[in-house]
């Protein structure tokens, strides 16, 4: 089944995030609150609906598996993203919810109103302008392993409990030089959002539910995969 | 200079009761005045140049034919020259050496000539005078009223006074000094005057003394108020002359003043321009280094003597329109070629404008987050974990370190690095552009490559301070 996404709002940030995910073939509908948005979205032909702010949202339970949606509230206002927000989350405690916010006061709001992530857009681009000053290397980096699809990926694996690396330690790991691959970081069930990195130096024991984050060739990656499992 | 001056000045103090050593009096008479001697003729010589008169001259004469007239380049030299002796510094100078001619003893005063060539040397001072300059017409009309009140009260009062026994009045000097002493509000009370028509004129002159001064602290208030700008333009612009490299950033809008908050947390220098006054208070209110002046307009950079070429590491277009962009964008390109210029994006359908603009970078927010929001679905963690290195919080951090002559002396491979004995981690390399990922020990290194790894932001520093100390 396509992996489906709600977008809230039709302006130039929700036809980018659009853009991204129906690239990759993502089922992708859109919610728009106002007349202008609706037309413009039908004229781009999107699948589009316009809806009341204030609705009771009890349709997207009705329509979609609310497990595995992923709500982008990208409205223009602040305000109402954070009143959307709230909605949403006040229906559906499973759902996964990105906001986008202008500034990083309105992030923290979002981000109390129970959405899973904010994007303060100011800061974030702020961050990216003074980088590409900074440190031009890793930003063009950034690119060519985040952005791009290129052969090089950054992948995560999930450490199951009969996991060939359950138990050892991330120093002694030797294993995944023969794979080509770099082990960056690890976060840890028990440290909520809390990551180690190799290079921090701690020597941290590999638990069942830890997250390995890995960097390698597509292959490499998939290679390395079957053998962890 | 300043610490000659002072020096000077001291000695002439303390000379005053206790004589001074053998060695100060040489150290005051002949040394000091000797380098400011040398300043003068030194001042006298650049001031004008003879050489290039007499070549106009010749030119000239050679031109209509005629013979060399070195009498009029004499004289030309010398009416260039009396124009520097004539000027106040100057003379102020000459008076300094003076001392120099220490036997006629009257001269030993000129040492405190001295002291107002500390005129000379600061720029607060300067600004000082020329903020009092500013009123010139004010003063003027002042000082002539005083100086009527002066003299008429002073006559009135050696009128009144001189031919009385009990008054202390006798010349019309001792008038003079009371009328000066009672205008100025001072009033010591050595003077008195005892006749009716005195105490009646005392009356008249008390008034228009406080007068006097009431005018004068509000002439130099307003002065200062309305120069108070000008001074503090001055100020940055001199500031900014003075900064070696800084990054140039053109307009403060709201995501400018994010910019500038992480330049000045990362300890980078930059300059703003901005055009428009209450976006430059802002600024200025933030203590950043701000300058009002279109960024668009060349002659902005020539004004503030901003030198794009050799103080400028690269320019920032965050304006509020793409309009104002593209504008300033060519302004830069056409004074520098080869400018690296970033710029802020407002709408995706000019993105061909700016880079037909010539703009090297173009930002444009919507794309960014688009691709973000996809990331944070795609790859939670990794993401995050990615975050955290970029962040500028983390003391891990991803960065990068170029290889340089100095590295290469040392470390021709990858394995000669030896990335593996340090807690870093080797992402990859980079090598003309293109990304080496996990690279072989056997790769070669090139001038120019640059590495890109991981680690406690110590140990980078560390490391990186260590690879150069070895190609010592």
């Amino acid at each position: 089944m396509k992996k489906e996404v709600l977008v809230f709002g039709y302006n130039e940030y929700a036809k980018e995030i659009i853009n991204n995910f129906i690239k990759d073939e993502f089922s992708v509908k859109v919610y728009v609150i106002d007349e202008q948005s609706f037309a413009n979205a039908k004229n781009d032909e999107i699948n589009v609906e316009l809806v009341e702010l204030d609705d009771d949202w009890l349709d997207i339970g009705r329509n979609f598996d609310v497990n595995e949606l992923i709500c982008f509230c990208s409205l223009d206002d602040d305000a109402q993203n954070v009143f959307l927000t709230i909605s949403l989350r006040a229906e559906y405690e499973d759902v996964n919810i990105i906001a986008l916010a202008t500034s990083k006061e309105s992030a923290d709001k979002l981000k109390l109103a129970g959405a899973n992530r904010a994007i303060a857009k100011l800061e974030t681009t702020a961050t990216v302008i003074v980088e590409s000053l900074e440190k031009p290397g890793i930003v063009r980096f950034m690119n060519d392993v985040l952005y791009s699809h290129k052969d090089l990926k950054l992948a995560e694996y999930v450490i199951s409990k009969d996991s060939l690396l359950e138990g050892s330690y991330l120093h002694e790991m030797q294993i995944h030089k023969r794979f080509n691959i770099l082990i960056l970081a690890i976060a840890d069930k028990e440290l909520e959002a809390e990551f180690t990195f190799v290079s921090q130096g701690h020597n941290h024991r590999i638990d069942t539910g830890d997250i390995l984050v890995v960097m390698g060739r597509e292959n490499d990656l998939l290679e390395f995969e079957e053998m962890i499992k | 200079m300043m610490l000659l001056i002072l020096s000077s000045v001291m000695l002439l103090i303390r000379g005053v009761k206790y004589p001074l050593h053998d060695y100060a009096v040489l150290y005051n008479d002949y040394i000091i005045s000797i380098i400011f001697m040398m300043e003068y003729s030194l001042r006298f010589w650049v001031h004008s140049s003879i050489t290039k008169a007499a070549i106009t001259q010749y030119e000239k004469d050679e031109f209509l034919n005629k013979d060399f007239r070195i009498f009029k380049v004499i004289k030309h030299a010398f009416k260039e020259k009396w124009k520097y002796m004539s000027s106040a510094y100057a003379i102020i100078d000459l008076l300094a050496i003076m001392p120099f001619f220490h036997e006629l003893r009257i001269l030993r005063l000129f040492i405190l000539f001295r002291a107002f060539k500390i005129f000379r040397y600061t720029k607060s001072l300067q600004q000082f005078a020329q903020v009092l300059a500013s009123k010139k017409f004010e003063f003027f009309t002042l000082m002539v009223f005083a100086s009527v009140m002066i003299s008429v009260s002073s006559v009135l009062i050696y009128v009144a006074e001189a031919n009385n026994e009990n008054s202390a009045i006798d010349t019309i000097f001792e008038a003079f000094y009371w009328s000066f002493v009672t205008l100025s509000t001072v009033g010591y009370g050595d003077f008195v005057p005892v006749t009716d028509l005195g105490r009646v004129v005392a009356m008249v002159i008390i008034v228009s003394g406080v007068a006097v001064l009431a005018f004068t602290t509000s002439i130099v208030v307003s002065a200062f108020t309305e120069q108070l700008d000008s001074i503090k333009e001055q100020k940055m612009v001199s500031d900014v002359s003075k900064m070696k490299h800084f990054y140039l950033i053109c307009g403060y809008s709201p995501i400018a003043a994010i910019v500038t908050k992480h330049l000045v947390h990362d300890g980078l220098p930059f300059v703003i321009l901005e055009n428009n006054p209450e976006k430059m208070l802002k600024a200025s209110k933030a203590k950043y280094p701000v300058i009002l002046a279109d960024p668009s307009n060349k002659e902005s950079y020539e004004t503030y003597g901003i030198n794009l070429e050799k103080q400028v590491i690269s320019v920032l277009c965050l304006q509020d329109s793409d309009i104002q962009t593209i504008y300033t964008a060519l302004t830069i390109r056409s004074i520098h070629p080869n400018m690296s210029i970033s710029a802020y994006l407002h709408e995706g359908k000019n993105r061909k404008k700016l880079s037909l603009a010539g703009i090297d970078k173009i930002i444009y927010p919507q794309e960014l987050i688009g691709v973000l929001s996809k990331e944070f679905t795609g790859k939670p963690v990794a993401f995050d974990a990615i975050q955290v290195l970029r962040s500028q919080s983390s003391n891990v951090l991803m960065d990068e370190i170029l290889i340089d002559e100095r590295i290469l002396v040392t470390k021709q491979t990858v394995g000669d690095l030896k990335i593996d004995s340090t807690k870093l981690s080797l992402l990859g390399l980079y090598k003309q552009g293109e990304f080496y990922f996990n690279p072989s020990a056997k790769d070669e290194l090139n001038l120019g490559d640059r590495l890109v790894v991981i680690g406690l932001n110590i140990v980078i520093e560390e490391y990186s301070l260590n690879l150069h100390k070895a190609g010592l």
